[in-house]
């Protein structure tokens, strides 16, 4: 690429209105300016033009109350999530606990930064959630998502672990309490539709992690199997399509055999896509049914 | 010149065109040597306020509780009554004075010390009309400047910029703790000038001092793009809004009905999810009953922008409400519109003359850089204020002779 001689706000903008809308460009190069030192205007200028995720670039992602540490080889945050974890929130302020008896343990399968994990063990939901227990099978994610809980520290109160593990292997981490919600943003993007024609960002392809996208049934079949062997006492997935939802539905039928008494709904989100299966078994969760926009 | 005033004003008594005369002679001397004279009325109304005080003050030694209500008027009460007491000390030492006047080898002594006495008891009378007025309802709220560019294109744009740079230093001048929520800059014009700001004060009472900032200003300078060298006039819009609490403590703050507000948040076409790592923010929120509706996008996070919709969403239906209220209470009063109140031009921005013209007191600041830089707003906004309370003080006094 021919670079501009001189360094100017309008120079920057040129080179990102060339990847960007306009809009787009003229606000993402405000954050590039408010957030890095002039030094790196340029070559963040540069990557972003060739597609690189701002949240890369930066380094961070806000995420509800929480603006999370973000690197290359683990999936960024999506604010499709950021959206049902804060809906998530407000639905557990609002559930009280007669039947269950203590606060609930929460375990999150594929936790990345550790978005989810850390926003259900925000100071707000103290009164409610105990515990927070989350698993990754990558090594960067772990470290990262330490990292941001470190970060965090003030803001979190419950009490909160990390640990290396695989869900496809049925990995169930060393924990101190039986666990009530079980939550997971696992990879869903089955394999043909991990491209521009399958709706896939060229950002998305280019630059993050395949391993924390590609993926379909055997995550939901994984899912519904731990809930089943958990005892779990409710779950919220993230998914991309129907089928997935209906997987989880089938397979904890299938898991639990005779006797089950789980409910499950889904959920839109606010473009209109599906996003959650949510599922409760127990009459202190009912709660979560305002989550979702029908039954299946 | 000191003697001509004093003998003037003692003579002016409450006659109203002789008040009018007084005033006249206050404005074209300094307003150092001569007394403003309290009317009758507001004076009566505050002995009987201070018989309210005294009733009150009993039942407190008494042992009484006090409701909020009660004891919020105790607080404004007790104001009132100290600021009077301080009134009265010094009306009674500015008439021993004058009686001193008549004797020839005192004169100049007395003279010096009416010098000091007289600007005392002016600024009494205009702190005990101004607390003797109702309260503003929101009179104690931070308070939001919104900014619009209005007729005269770029140049409007870049003095919107130039008056929201004139907002924040002013508050910098305070040590206010300021945010700017909302900012866009004007795409076509290489970064110069903006389409909107939307600027949150939280320094409590905030919005009581710059309420008076709401209107049309107008400038009148020569553009930096202009190459003919021609004055242009173009103006911007400033709104001021109280600022509201979304917490319960606050009374103000309002609970909004399901299906009330419609929530948009930019979202990404197609798939979403884990298909797009997109950085759009945006958030829309329209209030449906009324049809307001604010846009924010400055933050990165989509959490975030909706807080400051929010904020500036109960700001705004805080003052829609108010001025409906008003119009109502005005109405039953046949009152007219205070001349403060307008919405319309109320100041010009002069460059070329170094002057602003705050045309709702006929006031003109000669010092454009320094309040442009914060530091001489107040004095013009102080004239605004003193306007305001003169024609309240009136309307009051017309409500007492009326009662």
């Amino acid at each position: 690429m021919k670079l501009p001689s001189t360094l100017t706000p309008k120079n920057l903008l040129s080179i990102l209105t060339k990847s960007l809308p306009e809009e787009q460009a003229a606000q993402e190069l405000r954050w590039i300016q408010q957030e890095l030192p002039s030094s790196s205007w340029l070559e963040a200028v540069i990557q972003r033009s060739n597609y690189k995720p701002l949240q890369y670039i930066l380094g961070t992602q806000p995420f509800g109350n929480l603006e999370l540490n973000c690197k290359e080889g683990v999936l960024i945050p999506r604010n499709d999530t950021e959206e049902w974890c804060i809906e998530l929130q407000t639905v557990l302020k609002e559930t009280k606990l007669t039947g269950l008896p203590n606060k609930l343990n929460v375990l999150d399968y594929c936790t990345g930064t550790g978005c989810i994990a850390l926003s259900l063990a925000e100071n707000q939901l103290a009164d409610i959630v105990n515990s927070v227990t989350a698993v990754d099978y990558n090594p960067l994610a772990i470290t990262l998502s330490q990292e941001n809980l470190i970060k965090h520290r003030a803001l979190v109160s419950s009490d909160v672990n990390f640990v290396l593990g695989d869900l496809l292997k049925r990995y169930i981490p060393p924990m101190k309490y039986d666990i009530d919600l079980l939550v997971s943003n696992p990879p869903y993007i089955p394999k043909q539709h991990l491209n521009i024609d399958g709706g896939v960002e060229q950002s998305v392809l280019q630059y993050e992690p395949q391993d924390a996208l590609l993926g379909d049934l055997e995550f939901y079949d994984a899912l519904a199997d731990m809930a089943v062997k958990l005892k779990a006492n409710a779950f919220v997935f993230e998914l991309g399509y129907l089928k997935q939802a209906f997987e989880v539905k089938e397979k904890l039928n299938y898991y639990t055999g005779v006797g089950n008494t789980w409910q499950c709904g889904i959920r839109y989100d606010s473009g209109g896509g599906i996003r959650n299966v949510v599922g409760w078994r127990h009459k202190d969760l009912r709660t979560l049914g305002k989550m979702c926009h029908e039954m299946i | 010149m000191l003697l001509r005033c004093l003998s003037y004003s003692g003579k002016v008594g409450v006659n109203r065109a002789g008040l009018k005369l007084f005033n006249k002679c206050l404005y074209s001397t300094s307003n150092d040597d001569s007394i403003e004279v309290l009317h009758p009325s507001l004076l009566k109304k505050t002995k009987l306020l201070q018989d309210e005080f005294k009733l009150l003050e009993s039942q407190l030694s008494s042992g009484v509780e006090f409701k909020i209500e009660q004891s919020k008027k105790y607080t404004k009460l007790s104001k009132i009554i100290s600021i009077y007491n301080d009134y009265l000390e010094n009306m009674n030492n500015y008439n021993e004075l004058k009686l001193m006047l008549n004797d020839e080898s005192l004169k100049d002594e007395v003279i010096e010390e009416l010098k000091l006495t007289i600007p005392n008891l002016n600024k009494l009378t205009n702190k005990l009309k101004t607390n003797l007025l109702p309260d503003h309802p929101f009179a104690n709220k931070p308070c939001l400047i919104e900014l619009r560019p209005g007729v005269g294109g770029n140049e409007s744009n870049i003095f919107t910029e130039d008056l929201l740079e004139m907002y924040i230093k002013y508050c910098q001048f305070h040590n206010w703790s300021y945010e700017i929520i909302s900012k866009t800059i004007n795409p076509s014009s290489g970064g110069k000038g903006i389409i909107e700001a939307t600027l949150v004060i939280n320094e409590l009472g905030s919005y009581n001092r710059l309420r008076f900032e709401a209107g049309v200003h107008r400038v009148q300078r020569i553009p930096e793009t202009e190459t003919k060298g021609r004055i242009h006039t173009s103006a911007s819009g400033v709104i001021v809004l109280p600022k509201i609490e979304s917490n319960t403590n606050d009374p103000n703050a309002r609970v909004f009905k399901n299906g009330e507000l419609r929530i948009d948040v930019m979202r990404a076409s197609g798939s979403g999810g884990q298909h797009v790592n997109t950085t759009e923010s945006a958030v829309r929120i329209v209030h449906l009953p009324t049809g307001i509706t604010v846009n924010i996008q400055d933050e990165r996070s989509q959490h975030k922008n909706k807080d400051k919709a929010m904020t500036v969403l109960r700001a705004r239906l805080a003052e829609l409400e108010m001025r409906e209220k008003a119009e109502k209470d005005r109405k039953e009063r046949t009152g007219q519109v205070s001349s403060v109140d307008r919405s319309d031009k109320i100041r010009t921005y002069n460059y070329q003359q170094n002057r602003i013209t705050d045309h709702r007191c006929n006031f003109t600041l000669y010092d454009l850089e320094g309040c442009m830089n914060g530091e001489k707003l107040d004095e013009i906004i102080d004239k605004v204020e003193q306007k305001e309370t003169d024609e309240r003080s009136q309307e009051l006094i017309n409500e007492i002779e009326n009662v």
